[in-house]
């Protein structure tokens, strides 16, 4: 068997014959892996997180693979969604990137859990954006106690929480910044500094009084608790404050869900908090440290959104390889012509490329402003190019709802503007490497 | 619809011309239309017409004239006046500014209204489509063969509708009759292929909400409906040049519309959100957006104006497909950048700016992507 316009695997010319030929140190230098491009990225991570990666993508298929096409076509569906969650629950997903000892990750893959958590996202992207985004939201809301050190405050949130998920009883988190009048705003130093937030925190007696306006928070509607950034009552952004609120507070609103493009399985909610009272124990981290836990989470979340963008592309990939093997026109299979063979290879190209850079990108100890910025911009950007070419190489055969390459675009499109538009994370590159490209610029650079 | 005759000889290939009063009042009939019913739907992005509305909105484009031409009977007036931007084109950039959906029905079902006329098909006027191929099958060597040498393909390569063999089309439930050419020895007959009672719709489409992919099965047992007497296949292949063609026209001018629409709301988003202390529109980073959809917007005028009349032999197919290969591609581009203008906002339904960027990709996608188009230009332009 060999596809079109290529030589059968067992003519002496072809490489896996004419390799045979070497010597043996050679064939240490080159090999022939009859293995898909999967298969050989799997060989490139130690043996723990080879299985950890073998496991998530078995899960995705066994779990989310049956349910991700009707809650895309039914994001409504709160018992579909609820009972996906709670699986998640006692499955760990939900909170297996804990600290520990209450993270659920195998004590093995501790030490790369950045690179675990990436992974994992792209598992369970390449079946469906939105479920993935589901867990990622999540973990985004958790993270502001964890960035934030307050031990007592975790302490009193995280572990009962995590007793109760465990025991398939889900408590979600969810993460609050985008104001209807600011989204760039808030995740853009120099925009921030001219910024004037519409959700102000008002002291009072043993606590704060919340007033204001979020949208598109992603799980808000179905969060115990949000981490919802507010400046203080007559100050600018500097005194941006981290406040962890109880949804079933009362002045706590969920007021609709947006009906969105793609990842519809996460909703987007939009919140309002009318003289909301936060206790003064419930202030993440200090007063006015809001701004620096922020910037220093989106440091750490882009980094799983490339993670969710590169899953898009490949789950893409995956099933336009399914269709173009299955499907013939003019009397010969998809696959066997040069042009959708040429096609494929460049979306082989892209994905391959966008796990380089996401795992380099996870597997660097901190998280560092350009790398994280660059990971997502390429890697969103490279999802949507790939989700395009798939609809290109399939025409109308693509564009059915029921292929499961059409919410492939959909679903990357999201990864473009989330976490900082592409525009904001590319002037987040340039930020970050001031120094260096101002030291281009000085006189002593010399040219 | 309404029941009207035509004669049964083929009819001459040259239109008559336009005049430019009849022109001025068939734009004021198109507005008119919109008006009243595109624009409701225009400023509710995330509403989805019933079938039963999209049956109702077919029904008021061809009571006002705009399938069926009065001027120049059995012309559908969407494909019978090409003459730059003025014609046909403004028009279904009228219409798919207003609602992209009713704006491909109307093309489709205007391309089958000249399909009919243009074989001086003998049957009461309906609802038809026309059977187009994908864009693989288009690029198909044996494809092109059939145009430009008037080669039947092999059954074997079922580049064309065959008995018993599935066929495919993106349509809503506003047609009756799928009609298109089906070999018999090294000749075509023209026939009807399907009809709404007996074709599935299957799910929805990434765009154009309110299409379905409708199937069927063109009977193996029952001869399908001739439209027409058997022509040769070197008579029968012009026809398919000229179909092609203006869909290709008819699938830009549509993108073109959904994209003026969308930059007009980005225009109008640069001017009105404030960021950083200012108006957005003042950021090299919108007006680089902004910039990428007037790109697309005057390269896709500008290609409109100068393909001219829909072409009538392979030659000049070929110059309007590699026109439309780069137009769609800018102008998907085009609306993605005035889709980031809005950020988060435009991510969401009720917006249309999302809606805007699904309708251009099945646009692109329809009739032959961008690749299709340029391997069959390669093709055609190669030796035998």
């Amino acid at each position: 068997m060999t596809l079109a316009g290529h030589l059968d695997p067992a003519h002496p010319l072809s490489p896996r014959q004419a390799f045979r030929q070497l010597n043996p140190a050679a064939r240490q230098v080159v090999g022939i892996e009859p293995a898909s491009l999967w298969e050989q990225d799997s060989q490139l991570l130690s043996p723990v997180l080879r299985r950890y990666r073998q496991r998530m993508r078995d899960y995705a298929h066994a779990v989310l693979a049956p349910q991700a096409a009707a809650i895309d076509r039914r994001p409504d569906d709160a018992a579909a969604i609820a009972s996906l969650v709670r699986r998640f629950a006692r499955d760990g997903l939900l909170t297996d990137f804990l600290p520990s000892p209450l993270g659920t990750l195998p004590v093995s893959l501790v030490p790369q859990a950045p690179l675990a958590m990436a992974i994992k996202l792209e598992e369970l992207a390449a079946v469906c954006g939105g479920i993935a985004l589901i867990i990622g939201a999540h973990g985004l809301g958790m993270l502001p106690l964890m960035m934030a050190g307050d031990m007592k405050l975790s302490a009193r949130v995280l572990l009962p929480a995590f007793v109760r998920t465990r025991r398939g009883d889900p408590v979600i988190f969810a993460y609050a910044l985008t104001e209807p009048t600011g989204g760039s705003d808030v995740e853009d130093s120099l925009a921030a500094s001219r910024y004037k937030s519409r959700t102000i925190a008002m002291r009072t007696k043993g606590g704060w009084l919340l007033n204001g306006h979020k949208q598109f928070i992603s799980g808000g509607d179905h969060a115990a608790h949000v981490a919802v950034f507010a400046t203080l009552d007559g100050e600018d952004m500097r005194s941006t404050t981290c406040f962890l609120v109880d949804t079933d507070a009362r002045g706590y609103t969920c007021a609709r869900t947006e009906l969105k493009m793609g990842q519809r399985a996460s909703h987007a909610a939009e919140l309002y908090f009318d003289n909301l009272f936060v206790p003064d124990d419930r202030v993440v981290g200090k007063p006015r440290q809001g701004w620096a836990i922020n910037r220093a989470i989106l440091n750490v979340s882009r980094v799983p959104v490339a993670a969710l963008a590169l899953g898009i592309a490949r789950g893409t990939m995956d099933r336009t390889l399914a269709l173009a093997a299955s499907t013939r026109v003019g009397g010969r299979r998809l696959l066997d012509r040069q042009d959708v063979q040429l096609a494929i290879a460049q979306m082989m190209v892209d994905v391959s490329a966008m796990r380089a850079v996401v795992w380099q990108a996870a597997g660097q100890g901190r998280s560092l402003q350009t790398r994280s910025s660059i990971a997502k911009v390429f890697c969103s950007d490279t999802a949507v190019k790939v989700c395009q070419d798939a609809l290109d190489l399939l025409g109308e055969a693509g564009l059915a709802a029921d292929a499961g390459i059409e919410k492939g675009f959909r679903d990357a499109r999201l990864a473009q503007i989330y976490e900082g538009t592409n525009q904001i994370n590319r002037l987040a590159i340039i930020e970050d490497q001031m120094e260096w490209l101002l030291s281009l610029a000085s006189p002593e650079s010399g040219r | 619809m309404s029941s009207k005759e035509f004669p049964a000889s083929s009819r001459d290939v040259d239109e008559p011309a336009v005049l430019p009063a009849e022109r001025a009042q068939l734009r004021a009939t198109a507005e008119r239309f919109v008006a009243r019913h595109l624009a409701p739907w225009r400023d509710s992005p995330d509403y989805v017409p019933s079938p039963a509305e999209n049956e109702a909105v077919v029904e008021a484009a061809a009571g006002a004239g705009l399938l069926v031409g009065t001027a120049t009977p059995g012309y559908g007036w969407l494909v019978e006046d090409r003459d730059g931007l003025d014609g046909t084109v403004a028009l279904l950039a009228l219409l798919a500014a207003h609602h992209a959906t009713t704006a491909f029905q109307l093309h489709r079902l205007a391309l089958g209204e000249w399909l009919r006329v243009r074989l001086g098909a003998p049957l009461p006027a309906c609802r038809t489509l026309p059977w187009l191929p994908t864009g693989h099958a288009l690029a198909e060597p044996a494809f092109v063969n059939f145009l430009g040498r008037g080669i039947v393909p092999s059954p074997e390569e079922a580049l064309l509708p065959l008995s018993g063999a599935p066929l495919a089309w993106p349509s809503t439930p506003a047609w009756d009759q799928l009609a298109g050419p089906v070999p018999v020895g090294d000749g075509i007959r023209w026939s009807v292929l399907a009809e709404r009672p007996g074709a599935e719709a299957a799910g929805p489409l990434h765009g154009l909400d309110g299409t379905r992919q409708y199937t069927a099965t063109l009977s193996a047992r029952e001869p399908a409906v001739a439209l027409c007497p058997d022509m040769p296949a070197a008579e029968a292949a012009p026809v398919m040049v000229e179909l092609l063609g203006r869909d290709a026209l008819g699938l830009m001018a549509l993108a073109l519309g959904v994209v003026r629409r969308a930059g007009e709301q980005a225009r109008e988003q640069a001017g009105r959100r404030v960021q950083g202390g200012g108006l957005i529109r003042a950021h090299a980073a919108v007006q680089g957006l902004l910039a990428e959809t007037r790109v697309a917007l005057i390269s896709t005028e500008t290609a409109l104006q100068a393909a001219g009349a829909p072409p009538r032999e392979l030659a000049t197919l070929c110059r309007v497909l590699a026109l439309r290969s780069v137009a769609h591609e800018l102008l998907c581009r085009g609306a993605n950048a005035a889709m980031q203008v809005f950020g988060g906002s435009g991510y969401m339904r009720d917006m249309g700016l999302e809606r805007a960027v699904r309708d251009c990709n099945q646009l692109r996608a329809c009739a032959g992507a961008s690749a299709d188009l340029r391997l069959f230009i390669a093709r055609a332009e190669l030796p035998s």
